[in-house]
């Protein structure tokens, strides 16, 4: 019985015998000591901080013990409350359902201008257009200068004694109010910063999808005479549609985390609560962790079924 | 036939397209617009930062009466925030920025080169634990880290650098970069009677070294710009990101404006300098070229 198993474990690890045999021994070692690093962290990080973010969506705080420790007990409390903040029929500019809103508005705004820029954008960049050179290194200083400085400066271009206030006197118009102050505007304020600083958006992976595409191809469509419409809808497109694919995958995960830097813009002031800053509000500043962590079980559970869901339909499309 | 080859080198270098259509002038003009809308904030926020507070206060559009390059000396004295000066700042900042891609960049050369040229049980596991974590996103758990790093002492103390160790198997893009190492390299160094660690560290790391110094001045600079960390978890340890917001906040009503934008300009010198000096190799992993080591 021994020798048999003996002789599966032998059988098990000679499919992994990449290596001559001197060096075989030292090879388990050697991988494990390269691995133990990148696992340990993956198990405390992402194993232990997801399991007990699940547990505490489970937990609600019921007082002090005897000696001071925070008693817990489990029950669906947190759940019900989000149930209740999400059915509630007045509005609180600085609760879960106002970041909702305000998340899902900054993500479809955002969008509705990155995306089709991102197309138009990558095939004037891929056709080496006039001045790509340039403008490729110009696209990229946004990923490179610092947010901090950068809203630093958008503020003081849009404040009351701002630049665009100082024209607009020099035009006879009068001074202009704090476009980050104002309910009516401080949204569309987030949502230029963001535009202007996420422009044109994933343009980097798509232009190096399109690099990919072999020359031949492009060459024998245009030897049948296509034109450039033709060429990026019916040639390109259907090329670097696992890159679509992947993008779109990405935009889904990113659904309720689309904010931009709320704490620099507005702190969350004049009805530009996100969920982003909803999450730094509770945690970092109001320490708590249980009715957070319940909201973001809520999250995980609607967002992830419509990622993998997203990723069959996308799998059928390029299927074609 | 000379026609029909005129006509293929028109074609080659067809690919190529100088015409003006109203595509191309269009997307031109949008292109030049934002690149112009950039400069101008910039050079905007360079000339108010040689103004006197008053003068900007009076008129924000006009060139500096005087040109107040003192202003930059200014910003050195008077930028502080949480209690810290700017040079205790920026000496936060630097290591904050390096040591993070450092060991995190470290890490993941580790873990990628056995997962890229070494076969092993468990191996296709950590592949589609890999897979798995790309696709299936995990919201909300900020509650959760944040308790981690308070149990684990991380929090406002150097130990956060814990959290930049690679996560399992390494990152793709240092996965490729083994991958695109030939293991012949390393079969020679075998023969030659090199061990496992020697092969690693001095054959096959330096072959992918091109890849790992782009990647890590790409998180240099995401390190160095990174405000949010800081504000979260490292109060103590302010760098000057997170400082200059925290500045702002704590002289709201007597902003000096000018002093801000010269301590805020110096912010931009190191990034741009260093993506200035890379910018062949950032470019060329970006947008697929590949770099070879």
């Amino acid at each position: 019985m021994k020798e048999r198993t003996k002789a599966k474990i032998k059988k098990y690890f000679e499919r992994y015998n990449d290596y001559p045999k001197p060096l075989r021994k030292g090879k388990y070692i050697f991988v494990f000591c390269m691995l133990i690093l990148t696992i340990v962290r993956w198990a405390v990080f992402y194993v232990a901080v997801n399991f007990e973010s699940i547990v505490m969506a489970f937990r609600e705080f019921t007082g002090y013990g005897p000696n001071n420790e925070a008693i817990y007990r489990w029950s669906f409390a947190n759940f019900e409350k989000f149930w209740s903040e999400m059915s509630y029929t007045g509005w609180a500019t600085q609760s879960f359902k106002a970041a909702l809103k305000n998340t899902l508005f900054l993500f479809f705004a955002g969008n509705a201008v990155t995306i089709p820029t991102t197309y138009l954008v990558s095939y004037y960049l891929y056709k080496k257009m006039p001045g790509t050179s340039g403008f490729i290194w110009i696209l990229y200083l946004p990923s490179v200068l610092s947010s901090v400085v950068m809203v630093t400066i958008f503020k003081n271009i849009v404040d009351a004694n701002g630049l665009i206030s100082a024209i607009s006197i020099a035009l006879g118009r009068g001074a202009i109010t704090d476009l980050l102050i104002s309910e009516d505007t401080a949204k569309w304020m987030v949502w230029c910063y963001n535009t202007w600083m996420g422009f044109p958006g994933a343009y980097v992976l798509v232009t190096a999808a399109m690099r990919r595409i072999p020359e031949e191809i492009i060459e024998s469509a245009k030897l049948d005479g296509v034109t450039p419409r033709t060429e990026f809808f019916k040639i390109i497109f259907p090329l670097i549609w696992p890159t679509v694919q992947v993008l779109l995958l990405q935009k889904i995960t990113a659904l309720l985390s689309a904010d931009g830097p709320i704490l620099l813009l507005t702190g969350g002031k004049a009805d530009t609560y996100t969920i982003g800053y909803w999450y730094y509000d509770q945690v970092i500043l109001s320490h708590s962790y249980e009715y957070p962590s319940a909201v973001g079980l809520i999250m995980t559970l609607f967002v992830a079924p419509l990622a993998l869901l997203v990723k069959k339909l996308t799998d059928k499309v390029e299927a074609y | 036939m000379e026609r029909s080859i005129e006509k293929k080198r028109k074609i080659k270098s067809g690919s190529v397209s100088k015409k003006w259509t109203p595509y191309s002038v269009t997307v031109g003009i949008i292109l030049a617009l934002y690149a112009a809308s950039l400069f101008a904030a910039i050079a905007w926020a360079f000339l108010t930062s040689l103004k006197g507070r008053i003068e900007y206060i009076r008129d924000p559009i006009s060139l500096p009466k005087d040109w107040l390059f003192s202003n930059y000396v200014e910003a050195f004295e008077q930028l502080s925030a949480n209690g810290k000066n700017i040079f205790v700042m920026f000496g936060n900042s630097l290591w904050l920025s390096v040591l993070p891609p450092t060991i995190n960049l470290f890490t993941a050369a580790m873990a990628s080169y056995v997962m890229a040229h070494y076969k092993f049980p468990g191996r296709n596991l950590i592949w589609s634990i890999i897979i798995v974590m790309m696709t299936l996103p995990i919201m909300g758990n900020a509650a959760a880290t944040y308790k981690m790093y308070l149990r684990l002492g991380m929090y406002n103390s150097p130990l956060i650098l814990l959290k930049d160790i690679s996560n399992i198997g390494g990152s793709l893009l240092v996965i490729a970069a083994f991958q695109g190492v030939s293991k012949t390299y390393a079969e020679a160094a075998f023969l030659d009677g090199a061990g496992h660690f020697t092969v690693f560290f001095r054959v096959m790391l330096p072959q992918a070294m091109g890849v790992l110094l782009a990647l890590w001045t790409m998180n240099f600079i995401t390190c160095w710009n990174d405000y949010m960390t800081p504000i979260m978890y490292l109060p103590d340890y302010t760098p000057i990101t997170s400082g200059l917001y925290i500045y702002q906040k704590e002289t709201e009503r007597v902003l000096n404006v000018p002093i801000l934008f010269a301590g805020s300009l110096m912010v931009l010198v190191v990034p741009v300098v260093m993506f200035a000096c890379f910018q062949d190799k950032f470019m060329n992993l970006s947008f697929g070229g590949g770099i070879k080591g």
